[in-house]
């Protein structure tokens, strides 16, 4: 099984570990686990896509900034792209399952952040298993529009998105 | 800005009800207002509601604003009648205890995080009103800054736990998330939303907790 598919796997495990009382501990782990199964699918599908050599991919998929990768996602997540790709996209909006799976990854990675670094508050099973769940379903909508052009412009942008802002 | 100092004012008088952050916070129904009132005069004073400008609360249904600026003017009367040397009379906290349990009942620093959550939160209440299922008990609201550093809101919905079982949850989820996204898109609001579900139950708990 791939890394991502484990990760997405392990979300699940922990999420429902401890049936009675849930430690936080496992909560946290689950929506951090959920986030880079997300990551991970999205790299690693990036990577295949530039690169046949497996050593080359394995070093690409080394060039993916969170930072970046969240920037790019919002834009897509909000539905319709900057003019500069509109040569690719011929002006078209972000198809749903598209969009959704950016809204996942900005929300997990939040989530992530938040599940690693914010001791203030409590994570609930249920607030766990709703971003799970939306990792989950992220993977599906992948599923679904992998093929599409949109969907190979959003890998490029989530590699070299702050390169582009740049161009006029 | 009067809309801040008035939000600061009432969360400095009532600040004795809430220990803990937005979403651990119990929750202040009327009962545990009035409960927690009687314990402590602290609040019986003018400056509990300093700031309030009606103009600020344009983001208000007209009932609720009419409402509160009726509940301000009462309370400020009421405290106004204590001298500033001797303890209130059981008159006077009576006289004051029923409009400013009202602010706080409109205000409701449990459910609205800072001033932006309560603007944004009431706005999003009354767009979403009768599109939320029955199974939605309640929402709060939080804004910041995102790990990015975008602006951004939290969104906390409450769910009756039958709606959290595994079979409908996902479903159920993606339902209400979309209900309020559509909101914010529609009242123009930029903040990055974030969703997050609880449980009445898991609410319950918490709030049990931190009581502790």
């Amino acid at each position: 099984m791939s890394l991502h598919n484990d990760l997405l796997s392990q979300a699940h495990n922990l999420v429902r570990r401890e049936p009675r009382r849930p430690r936080q501990a496992s909560l946290r782990r689950a929506v951090s686990s959920a986030y880079y199964a997300l990551f991970h699918l999205l790299i690693h599908e990036a990577s295949r896509s530039f690169a046949t050599n497996k050593a080359l991919r394995l070093l690409m998929s080394r060039a993916f900034i969170h930072s970046e990768m969240n920037k790019a996602s919002k834009s897509f997540a909000g539905g319709t792209l900057p003019q500069r790709f509109n040569t690719v996209s011929g002006g078209q909006a972000v198809p749903p399952n598209l969009r959704d799976v950016a809204k996942a990854f900005v929300e997990l990675q939040q989530a992530r952040h938040e599940a690693d670094y914010n001791l203030a508050r409590s994570f609930s099973r249920a607030e766990a298993q709703a971003l799970v769940d939306r990792a989950d379903q992220a993977f599906n909508d992948w599923q679904a529009i992998r093929n599409d052009d949109l969907a190979r412009l959003y890998l490029v942008c989530l590699l070299i998105w702050d390169r582009w802002e740049k161009v006029k | 800005m009067s809309l801040r100092e008035f939000w600061i004012s009432v969360r400095t008088g009532a600040k004795f009800l809430l220990p803990s952050a937005t979403v651990d916070s119990p929750k202040l129904d009327a009962n545990r207002i009035e409960s927690m009132l009687r314990g402590t005069f602290i609040w019986l004073t003018p400056k509990a509601v300093e700031g309030f400008d009606e103009s600020d609360f344009d983001f208000l249904a007209d009932g609720e604003r009419n409402r509160l600026t009726q509940c301000v003017n009462e309370f400020v009367n009421a405290a106004q009648q204590v001298p500033p040397d001797q303890p209130a009379t059981d008159a006077q906290v009576q006289a004051g205890l029923t409009p400013f349990q009202c602010v706080l009942e409109i205000m409701r620093p449990d459910k609205y995080g800072d001033v932006e959550a309560l603007v944004i939160g009431k706005r999003v209440e009354q767009c979403v009103a009768g599109q939320l299922p029955e199974w939605v008990a309640d929402l709060r609201f939080e804004t910041g800054e995102d790990s990015n550093g975008d602006p951004a809101v939290w969104i906390w919905v409450e769910v009756a736990d039958v709606a959290a079982e595994e079979e409908v949850f996902s479903k159920n989820t993606k339902q209400v998330r979309d209900i309020i996204e559509s909101s914010l898109r529609k009242l123009g609001i930029q903040h990055w939303p974030y969703v997050r579900f609880r449980t009445s139950s898991e609410q319950t708990a918490t709030h049990r907790e931190n009581a502790e």
